[in-house]
Formats: structure tokens, C-alpha cells, sequence
């Protein structure tokens, strides 16, 4: 009965998206405003009713109806609850559905709070997005439908892929999906754009904040992912270059990219095209990473949902929008005039120099990804890119970045003196040399390149800081006058150093823990003893222990410093009932000099010694520090009135009449 | 400077990156790509010793050997040809015989496989891709009323 | 009925949302351009607050301004000339119309759809719904499910546990029965029969190894009942023997197990097929699956043939069984079946060979030829009431329908 509802649901909002897709369209073309009216209500029935088919999925998990297959496949009745509903988009087809969600969301977001939008514009773009949601309707109810029915239902699910139960992992498809599918909007107003032949500033300021708002999701859910492969899989690795995670880090460089330069074409109205091409590209890749993960056709630790047919209908659906776009663009860019003038040296030139780049490493991940495929698809070669080719290839592109991007904020538009603005930085250079030092005198071991990298990221940090004490004019001022000015800095500022902060901390962490990791590999019984990076571990044995669906054996390990005792870390060896699968779950200390992580490894038959992995990771939390700040440094721009949404006012106010607005 | 020399030396910059881009992307395509092979094409000698590569098929049965320590040596075999690895260190949790695995490593002069990394699937009846392909090209039977060693009575 | 009910509201709901702009007065059109000059507005505003602020020169907050008023001058300009003409290659109905288009085809591509895929007359099956359902119409496996569920509550429940052990052994879920016994003799106590269900799960289990825990089961139950040693029970620890490679000690056990045979007991030829094998074999342990006497669950093979039944697998063939890997002899066993299939087919008046048919169908999984066998024996014997009542006791052993 529920489940029912939530499939007519589906089947409902489906024929909406195809009602948006025409009708608004059609309205915008002829200028019949009540057509294009329509936009705002089809768009937020949409998403309600999405709304109630994805509920009624969850519904059917929570009470374990077996009657529906996709339940079946992927949950079981002794599932504890939170798992039950993570099962829900924890497989192909509740995922997809998850992820037209989502996208009705953010479509039904711009008809809700897009009042300051152009009638033309907002139907256009809604029209658009319609489309998108459209397509993966059809491919929901004709491919991969989560409501088709058992006639005669068993008793008991097949379970969830035990990997997969997990409090991370249950919320980063969410969040990974909210970020891929924001992108959507900045898509869709591409588009719409270039439908219209027409952007200037204004268009870039109405794609900003949407644009910063999948972006957010998408690092943070980026980050979660990397958290999870961290402590799950037992490596005591936090990225590994795999196609799947590759396929998120492409929509989030080239994302990075279209923030910058839309605060180009909105300051400067200039990089339009670019611009324009970003947004489509961005979209392009966040469809093309649904598509890698959904077919199957690369190799992956990730890819447990695997079916060539889907593959190709996704394959379809990405060479019809991406084509398609592209056609559009190559018709209609010539027509987009160009914006103001400005000199190589100044802020445009550097958010240039920060795209270059950006799409340049997006490229080179696109390469290392897609290599193998094309490889076997030429030669039948076998083969597979890892670490090293990234290392080789997006690292070195990094460092140039890294360099400039203290410099960027202290560019002023138009031209700039590079050598003033030097000066302002030499203290930031100092700051990293000092961390430089530093880093060498406590480590003499380690690669060489460590030193200067973990420098560059010091500085990157002390860089974003002092840019805000400059425009404090920290120093100079009164202490009274220091709060005044703080209080008054535009929030969109305060954003950006702490966004940057969050990369400097970022690149120390992934220097500190890919350079001076140490890693031991022992057999321990009972009572043995093990020293690493100061810390000393003593193994006492293994307890067998019942969980809710799993059974598991359970290490303790006391871990002292110094003769102190700190705690006892329990890493475990699962096997979940159903499927019996075995997962490794770390003991991991935290502290703020690194992670001491330990993994239980093989029974030793002889001697009833345990095969046990001792990791010290340095300064590894600093890189999903990093992230979580760049998140908040994300909410914050978004607060500020300049980027809200439905910032500009219909009002007859004059322009001279307009007071500085404080931050609200 | 004109619009034209700012717009060329905007321009010169990207190609320039673009083109240091480009070259290090053919280098380390060249020289850190891994092969893939299979234990029959490793048994008739195409891979010279000290290559790195990956080598993937199934853990022959009984042929697991833990040794001292964390040391351990099995055989990988493709039911044509079978190569003897050793590995030092915690096997992945699905490491089972008569799983399908994936290995990286290098050939030492007696022929023996080296390996450095061990790969098993996250999942009870995945069976890496290479590894498959690579089997049913050899003519071995796979899917549905495949003799899996450790499946095959129930 | 209500589930249509349902349907039609949402469907009403969406269709008055979607065509009531359109059923809507003409509303003055909004200058497109307003949008556009707020944001600019809004734009040279925040060049006063940065320059206020002092993020930013006089003379950059002067070109600033006078960039952006060009930007509005080239805006308005745009807007004036070109004046968003209404595309005249697309027609344009009247928004009326068109609501009543969308309020007739919504509803129907909708449920043409819908009745594609969808399930209208299935209702929901939430698990606890199923779990409190009328008994007597449960299927078995919904009735393992309440008892399982039950037991998760209350693991101590060792009735519950009785119970379930042999259903277990019937569906061949070995490992599950061999733990339900074990459960149910922690709890309960030891009895012959559990003892006796323990060992054989267990065997089965591992495929026809005597392992230890079974041995010691058996064990335990000749030590029981000591005065009439169960025959079973001695013949796993016969073939114990014979596996560890004690051929002398699974030879005396052999014998004193033929020795102490009532006359005529239908088990006799497994252990002289067994004793056969020892003298063909003795040099190394065979890992056979041996057949119980009396088991009412032969693991692999049919059970044994009684003296006057058609010619079943031969004592070669129970040897040759036994060197076999396990898929083969799965193979071997399915043709030997189909032999005994095509012979009742042939002859169907031999009512123990169709016993020995369901039996062997019903073993191997094979739930819907062990049913059609059964009809077929039931139709063979006519209108004998002996050996239809054995028949409905075979049935209901093994968990078939009896008509």
C-alpha cells in the first residue's frame, strides 16, 4: 500500500519533470508569462513527490517488507535500524532515486527563493534541470526501479554489503550526491543562458551561490569518504586514486575553478565564455562519475553495483546532455561579448592562473582514469594507474598553485604591483621557511621534498591570515578601531582566508602523513610489547564478542607514553551473518600529533600469536580539518549578503540612497 | 600593452602549463603504468624479471604456507599455469583459496613472485574483472556451476 | 480501493498546482530588465560599503563605479533594441487550453505508466505483520522465520531450539541444525534422539566427515543406551574409524554391527558394501560418504536398498562415489536417480523404489519432482490404505503437501 503510493509517486513526478520540461520552455519562448508561471509549482511538486516516493522507500526498509525486491537485495531483518535506512541508497537503484531527489530539490530551491530572478531566466533554467531529472526518471522506472514487487516474498533479506554499515559511509552518499548534483543548477543556468544569448555580471552573481552550495557538499562529502576508507578498509590509507573517488575529485577541481572564475564575470564581467564552459564541463564530469560508478566499467574498490546495461543507459543520457550542451555552446558562444579589460598581473589574471591550473589537473585526473580504459579498448592491454602516475603528474601541478594563492587575494582588480604585494607576503614566507626548519630538524629521515612542501603549506595558512590582517590593518590601528574593522569585513572575506587556511592545513596534513608515516608489521601474543613513534603498545590478547548482526573478535591493546597509561585500543575482526562476510575494524588513537591505528591480522595457527599492524599516521586528521574548514568557510560566504539568494531587493531605492549594509 | 600583448601573454601562460602538463602525463604513463598478467603468461616467460606488475587469478588450493611471522607464500594459478608468490605481511580479510586475487610485485631470478600488495575484493562473489576476463579467455568455466573449491558442495 | 483513492487525490492535487497559473488572469508584464539593475544596484552599493570600509581606493571605487554604470547604460541599451521578441516559429496556445491539456493527459500517461510497472493488488508485507499472521495459513519457511525470530529474543529457549533442529536437517540447512541441536542439548539435556540429530547435522555438514564433535556425540549414545546400542550410532563410529585410517578397529566395528543385525534389516548391504570396500581399499583412508542404516536422511546418496527392491546403485558404485569429488558425485547421484526415475516408469508397481524416489528428490533439493513422485506413487498404489498411509508419513517427514 505505501510502497504503491510511493511508486504512482514516482511515476507522477516523472510526468511532472516532462510537464517542466515543456511548458515553461514553451512560454519563454512565446513571452506567455502564465506558461512560464507554471515553472514554480511543477518544480516544488516535483520535488514533493519525489519527496514521498523516497519516503516510502525508507518506509518499506524500516519494516522490512519483503515484498519488495530491492529490499530483498540489500537488507536484512536483523539489520539495526540506522543501516536499514542507509540501506535505502545503499545500492544502485535506491541511490539513483536518491539522486533525482536531490536534484528536484535543488530545482525546487531556485523556484522557491529565485524571486530575484528574470521570469524568462527561472523558467529556462527550471525547464533544464527538469530535463535532467527527466532523463533519470525514465531510466529509474525503465532500468533500475526500486519498487518492483515479489509475489511471493521470503522471509528474510539478503543483507547489506557489511562494508557499507557504517556511520560515515551512511551519510556520504548524501552529502557526495547533494555536491554532483548541485552542479546541476550551475548547469542548467548555462544553458538557459546560452538559450537567452545573454549573461552578464548578474547571471554570474545568480550562479554563485548555488554554485558554492554543491560545491560545500561535495568537499564534505569527499571527505567523508576519504574518512571512512580510512578507518574501514584497514589501510590506514585516506585516498587512493581509485577511478570512483577520482571520479568525485573531477567535479570538485573543476567546480573549484567555476567559483573563481564566476567571481570574475560577476566583478568584471569578463571570462564569459569560459565561465560559461566550466559550469557545463563541471556537470558534464559529476554525470560522467555517476556514470563510471554505475557501470561498472572501470575497476574499483567501490564498485559493487555493477551492470552493463545501466552503464549504457547512463552512457546515453551523458552523451545526449553533455553533447548537446557542448552543440549549444559551440552555436550560440561566439555571440557573447566580451568584458572589461585587464593586466596579466591582477586579481583576474591570478583567478586565471588558478583555472589554468585547475582544469590542467582535472585533465591530468581525467587521463590517469580514463587511460586504462582506452588502452584496453585499443590494444587489450591490461592495465592500471595508481599513486605514482598522480604523484608524477597533479602533484607538480599543485606547487605552483600553493605558491600563488596567498598572492591572489592581495591582487587588486585590473593591475597590480607583484612586488608590493611580495612584500606584504614576506612574512608569510618567513613563517614557512621557520616550519621548514622545523620540520627537518625534528625528522631527519623522510623524502626531501617533505620539508619544502610542508613549508608551502605552512605558508599557504600564514598567508590567509595575514591577508586578513591586512585588511584589518592589523598594527596600525587601536585596538577599538581593530574590533570595529573585524566586526565590519565582509563575510564573503572572512570565507575565502578561512577556505584558504583549510587548504594550508590540508597540504600539511597530506605532507605529514605521507612522509613520515611509520608502519610496523609483527606477530604479538599475549603480553609482547611494541614500540612505535614514542608510543608503547602492549598487546593482551583476543575476546570473542556477539554484536547485533555480527560476530566478532576483539583485540586489546594498552597503549602508554612514557610509562604512562593512556588507553586500550580494541581493533576487531568481524563476520557479519548476513552475507558472512568479514570486515577489519582499526583501533585508532587520535591525538594531535597523529593517529597511532592498529589492525588485527591473521591467527597465527602454532602459537596463538595474532598477525598485528601498527600504523603511526602524523598530522593525518589536519586533512579532514581541512576539509570541515573549507565546508564552514563555504557556509559563511554563503551567509553574506552579497551571495544570498534573494539578495537584491525589488525596490525603487535610489542608488545614492543605498547605506553600507553590515553583515546581517 | 595592448589588449592584444596582455591577451597573448594570458594565452602563452595557459599553453605553457598546459604543454608541462602535457609532457609529464606521457612520462609517467610511460613509467608508472602496471601491467596486468596472468599466471600462464608469467609461466611461458613473457615477463622479464624485475618488472613490476600485477599479476591476478585465483589462490590455488592448498597451497597457502604461513611461515615466520607475518611471511606467508601461496600460488597464484589461472588452472593453466601457476606462479608462486611470497608476501610479507596482513593478507586482506576475503584472502581465501580459491578466491580470485590480485597481486603487484616483481619476478625474483628463481621465478618466484614478490609481492608487495595483496588485493581481495570487498564483496563474497566479486571476482576482479581482469581476473575474470583473463580466466574465461584461458577457457575456464566461470559463473553459475563453476567448480569454486570452496563452494562446491551444498 | 482506497489505494485508488489515493492516487486520484495526488493526482488532483498536482493537476490544480500545475494549471492554476495558467487559468490565472494576465498579470502585467514585470520589466524583464528590474532583475538585472537590482543586482547592479545592489553592486554599486558594496563599492560604498568596501570603500567605507577601506578595503579598496578611491580611485578604485571611481573606476569601479564608472565600469558598472556602463555596464547598466550597455544593459538598458540591450533591452530597448532587441525587446525579448516573443519567438514566432513556435505556436502559442492559449493558457487555458492548455491547463485543461495537462489536467486530461497528466492523469492518464500517468496511470498508463503506472499500470506498467506497478502492483496495485499487492498489498504492503511489513515483516511484523507476517510474523503475527494466522498460523495454520503460514508456509513453513514463514513458520521457521516466527520460530527464528523468536529465538533471537529469547536464545535460552531450548523448546524452541528442539524444535527447530530437525525442521533444519529436513530442509538441509546442516549447519543451522547442527547448532540447534547442540543449543537445544546444552539447555535441554542429552537425549539419544538430539545426540543422534547433533552427529548427523554435523556430518553433513562437513560433507560426510565424521569430525570429532560427532564422534563424541555418537559416542555418547551407545554409551547410553548400552543395551540396545543404536546401529546407527556404531556405524558412524565404524566409518570414524575408517577415515582416521583405523581400518582394523572400522572392520571389527563393521562386524559386530552385521553380527548383531536382526534378520532381514534393510541396512545390512551399506555395511557389507562398506566391509567390501575395506578389503578393495585398505591401503588408505577413504573419506566416504558412508549411508546410515536406518537414516531417514541419507546426506548424498539414496538409502541403502531393501532385499527385494529394483537393483539400485551397486556396491562399485557407492565405492566409486566415495573417491569422487564432490561435484561429481553430486553428478553421480543425479544420474542415478534418473535411472531409478526411468525404471519406476517402466515398473511402477515397485512401491519401495518410489519411496526411495521421493526420498532421494526430496534430499537433493528437488521439492517439485519429489512432490510429482509422490502423486505418481500415490497413483501407483492404487487403493492399498497401508502403504498410502506410509506414504502420507513420508510426506509429511519431508515436508511435502499430502492431498
Amino acid at each position: 500500500m505505501v510502497v504503491e503510493f510511493g511508486h504512482f509517486a514516482l511515476v507522477l513526478a516523472t510526468v511532472v519533470a516532462l510537464f517542466q520540461m515543456l511548458v515553461p520552455f514553451w512560454g519563454a519562448q512565446i513571452q506567455e508569462q502564465r506558461m512560464m508561471a507554471t515553472a514554480k509549482p511543477a518544480a516544488i511538486f516535483q520535488f514533493l513527490l519525489l519527496t514521498v516516493s523516497f519516503l516510502a522507500l525508507t518506509y518499506a526498509y524500516v519494516v522490512s517488507d519483503f515484498s519488495v525486491a530491492n529490499v530483498v537485495a540489500n537488507s536484512h531483518s536483523t539489520k539495526p535500524l540506522i543501516y536499514r535506512i542507509s540501506g535505502v541508497w545503499g545500492n544502485h537503484e535506491g541511490s539513483m532515486l536518491l539522486w533525482v531527489l536531490i536534484l528536484a530539490a535543488f530545482g525546487a530551491a531556485v523556484a522557491l527563493f529565485g524571486n530575484n530572478l528574470p521570469l524568462t531566466l527561472k523558467a529556462n533554467v527550471l525547464a533544464v534541470q527538469s530535463a535532467v531529472a527527466l532523463a533519470f526518471c525514465i531510466f529509474l522506472l525503465s532500468t533500475s526501479n526500486p519498487f518492483l514487487r515479489l509475489d511471493n516474498p521470503p522471509m528474510d533479506g539478503r543483507g547489506l554489503n557489511p562494508i557499507l554499515q557504517d556511520p560515515a559511509l551512511a551519510f556520504h552518499p548524501p552529502f557526495l550526491y547533494a555536491g554532483y548534483v548541485g552542479f546541476s543548477i550551475a548547469f542548467s543556468f548555462a544553458v538557459a543562458a546560452l538559450i537567452e544569448g545573454r549573461t552578464d555580471a548578474a547571471w554570474a552573481r545568480w550562479v554563485r551561490p548555488w554554485t558554492l552550495a554543491a560545491w560545500m557538499f561535495l568537499t564534505l562529502g569527499i571527505a567523508m569518504g576519504s574518512w571512512w576508507a580510512y578507518y574501514e578498509l584497514g589501510w590506514g590509507g585516506w585516498w587512493f586514486w581509485d577511478p570512483v573517488e577520482n571520479a568525485s575529485f573531477m567535479p570538485w577541481l573543476s567546480g573549484t575553478a567555476l567559483l573563481h572564475s564566476a567571481l570574475v564575470m560577476e566583478k568584471r564581467e569578463t571570462l564569459k565564455v569560459w565561465t560559461i564552459l566550466l559550469a557545463i564541463l563541471t556537470f558534464s564530469l559529476s554525470l560522467m562519475g555517476t556514470f563510471l560508478v554505475r557501470s561498472g566499467v572501470l575497476t574499483s574498490v567501490h564498485a559493487f553495483a555493477v551492470d552493463p546495461e545501466r552503464g549504457v543507459a547512463i552512457l546515453v543520457i551523458l552523451s545526449i546532455f553533455v553533447g548537446g550542451s557542448l552543440a549549444l555552446f559551440a552555436l550560440r558562444a561566439g555571440e557573447l561579448r566580451q568584458g572589461g579589460l585587464f593586466s596579466p598581473i591582477s586579481r583576474e589574471g591570478g583567478l586565471v592562473f588558478n583555472n589554468v591550473i585547475l582544469t590542467t589537473a582535472t585533465a591530468t585526473v581525467l587521463v590517469g582514469t580514463l587511460y586504462p580504459l582506452v588502452l584496453e579498448g585499443l590494444t587489450g592491454a591490461k592495465i592500471s594507474v595508481g599513486a605514482p602516475y598522480f604523484n608524477l603528474t597533479f602533484v607538480p601541478l599543485m606547487v605552483p598553485l600553493l605558491l600563488a594563492l596567498p598572492f591572489g587575494p592581495f591582487l587588486p582588480w585590473k593591475r597590480a604591483d607583484l612586488a608590493a604585494v611580495a612584500q606584504r607576503l614576506l612574512v608569510a614566507c618567513l613563517i614557512g621557511l621557520v616550519a621548514m626548519v622545523a620540520t627537518m630538524a625534528m625528522s631527519m629521515r623522510g623524502p626531501w621534498l617533505a620539508p619544502i612542501m610542508m613549508a608551502i603549506g605552512v605558508y599557504v595558512m600564514a598567508g590567509a591570515l595575514q591577508e586578513l590582517a591586512y585588511r584589518v590593518k592589523l598594527g596600525s590601528v587601536g585596538p577599538q578601531e581593530l574590533m570595529r574593522r573585524l566586526w565590519n569585513l565582509p563575510r564573503s572575506m572572512y570565507g575565502t582566508a578561512l577556505a584558504h587556511f583549510g587548504v594550508g592545513l590540508l597540504v600539511v596534513g597530506i605532507v605529514g602523513t605521507s612522509a613520515y608515516r611509520t608502519e610496523k608489521v609483527l606477530v604479538m601474543k599475549p603480553n609482547d610489547k611494541v614500540e612505535i613513534a614514542g608510543y608503547e603498545l602492549t598487546y593482551k590478547g583476543v575476546a570473542p564478542h556477539r554484536g547485533p548482526n555480527y560476530r566478532e573478535q576483539v583485540g586489546a591493546i594498552d597503549v602508554a607514553r612514557k610509562g604512562k597509561f593512556l588507553l586500550t585500543l580494541h581493533p576487531a575482526k568481524r563476520i557479519y551473518d548476513a552475507p558472512p562476510q568479514p570486515t577489519s575494524e582499526a583501533g585508532i588513537y587520535a591525538s594531535w600529533q597523529g593517529d597511532l591505528y592498529t589492525v588485527l591480522g591473521d591467527a597465527q595457527k602454532e602459537d596463538g600469536g595474532f598477525a598485528i599492524r601498527v600504523y603511526f599516521n602524523p598530522l593525518v586528521r589536519f586533512i579532514w580539518i581541512g576539509a570541515v574548514l573549507m565546508f564552514i568557510a563555504g557556509g559563511i560566504s554563503l551567509s553574506d549578503r552579497r551571495l544570498r539568494v534573494g539578495a537584491p531587493r525589488r525596490s525603487n531605492r535610489k542608488v545614492g540612497q543605498l547605506a553600507p549594509t553590515p553583515a546581517e | 600593452m595592448t589588449r592584444k600583448q596582455k591577451r597573448g601573454i594570458l594565452i602563452g601562460a595557459g599553453v605553457a602549463i598546459l604543454a608541462a602538463a602535457a609532457i609529464m602525463v606521457a612520462f609517467a604513463l610511460r613509467d608508472t603504468i602496471v601491467f596486468f598478467k596472468t599466471p600462464s603468461e608469467v609461466a611461458e616467460g613473457k615477463v622479464p624479471v624485475g618488472q613490476r606488475f600485477r599479476l591476478g587469478g585465483l589462490v590455488a588450493d592448498g597451497s597457502v604456507v604461513r611461515g615466520q611471522g607475518t611471511k606467508i607464500t601461496f600460488a597464484v594459478t589461472d588452472t593453466i599455469g601457476n606462479v608462486p608468490v611470497s608476501y610479507d605481511g596482513i593478507l586482506p580479510d576475503l584472502f581465501r583459496e580459491g578466491q580470485g586475487v590480485v597481486t603487484e610485485g616483481k619476478l625474483d631470478p628463481t621465478g618466484r613472485f614478490v609481492a608487495d600488495t595483496v588485493l581481495a575484493k570487498h564483496d563474497e562473489n566479486y571476482m576482479p574483472p581482469e581476473v575474470a576476463a583473463a580466466l574465461e579467455a584461458k577457457g575456464v568455466k566461470l559463473g553459475e556451476g563453476a567448480t569454486h573449491p570452496g563452494k562446491a558442495n551444498n | 480501493m482506497f489505494l485508488w483513492i489515493a492516487f486520484a487525490v495526488l493526482a488532483a492535487a498536482v493537476i490544480a498546482a500545475l494549471a492554476r497559473p495558467m487559468l490565472a488572469d494576465q498579470v502585467a508584464p514585470e520589466a524583464e530588465d528590474e532583475a538585472d539593475l537590482a543586482v547592479y544596484r545592489d553592486q554599486m552599493a558594496e563599492i560604498d560599503a568596501d570603500l567605507e570600509r577601506g578595503l579598496i581606493t578611491r580611485s578604485e571605487a571611481k573606476s569601479a563605479r564608472a565600469e558598472l554604470g556602463r555596464r547598466m547604460i550597455t544593459r538598458a541599451d540591450d533591452q530597448s533594441g532587441e525587446a525579448k521578441a516573443a519567438a514566432t516559429w513556435v505556436p502559442s496556445p492559449s493558457p487555458t487550453h492548455l491547463a485543461y491539456a495537462t489536467a486530461a493527459i497528466v492523469p492518464v500517461l500517468t496511470l498508463v505508466i503506472y499500470l506498467g510497472v506497478g502492483s496495485p493488488w499487492l498489498p504492503g508485507m511489513p515483516l511484523t505483520a507476517r510474523m503475527h499472521s494466522d498460523p495454520t495459513k503460514s508456509s513453513v519457511n514463514e513458520l521457521i522465520a516466527k520460530v527464528e525470530a523468536q529465538l533471537r529474543q529469547t536464545p535460552e529457549d531450548g523448546v524452541g531450539w528442539d524444535v527447530l533442529a530437525p525442521v533444519y536437517l529436513r530442509q538441509r540447512r546442516y549447519d543451522d541444525a547442527a547448532n540447534a541441536f547442540a543449543q537445544a542439548l546444552r539447555l535441554l539435556g542429552e537425549t539419544t534422539k538430539r545426540l543422534r540429530g547433533f552427529g548427523e547435522a554435523t556430518v553433513m555438514a562437513n560433507n560426510g566427515i565424521v569430525t570429532e564433535p560427532a564422534r563424541k556425540a555418537f559416542e555418547r549414545i551407545v554409551e547410553l543406551d548400552k543395551d540396545n546400542p543404536n546401529p546407527e550410532a556404531r556405524f558412524w563410529i565404524a566409518l570414524s574409524n575408517e577415515q582416521e585410517g583405523k581400518i582394523a578397529e572400522a572392520r571389527l566395528g563393521y562386524e559386530n554391527l552385521l553380527k548383531d543385525a536382526p534378520e532381514g534389516a534393510p541396512w545390512k548391504a551399506v555395511v557389507e558394501n562398506r566391509l567390501n570396500n575395506l578389503d578393495g581399499n585398505t591401503k588408505g583412508p577413504s573419506a566416504a560418504v558412508g549411508t546410515p542404516p536406518g537414516a531417514k536422511q541419507a546426506p548424498t546418496a539414496p538409502p541403502a536398498s531393501g532385499p527385494q527392491a529394483a537393483p539400485g546403485p551397486s556396491a562399485a558404485d557407492v565405492a566409486a562415489a566415495g573417491q569422487m569429488s564432490t561435484s561429481d558425485r553430486q553428478d553421480f547421484i543425479n544420474s542415478m536417480v534418473a535411472r531409478l526415475a526411468d525404471k519406476l516408469q517402466k515398473n511402477p508397481q515397485d512401491f519401495e523404489g518410489w519411496l526411495r524416489l521421493v526420498r532421494a528428490y526430496s534430499v537433493l533439493g528437488r521439492t517439485a519432482d519429489a512432490q510429482r513422485a509422490l502423486e505418481d506413487a500415490k497413483k501407483s498404489v492404487g487403493e492399498d490404505s497401508e502403504k498410502k498411509s506410509r506414504l502420507e508419513t513420508l510426506a509429511s517427514e519431508l515436508g511435502l503437501k499430502s492431498s
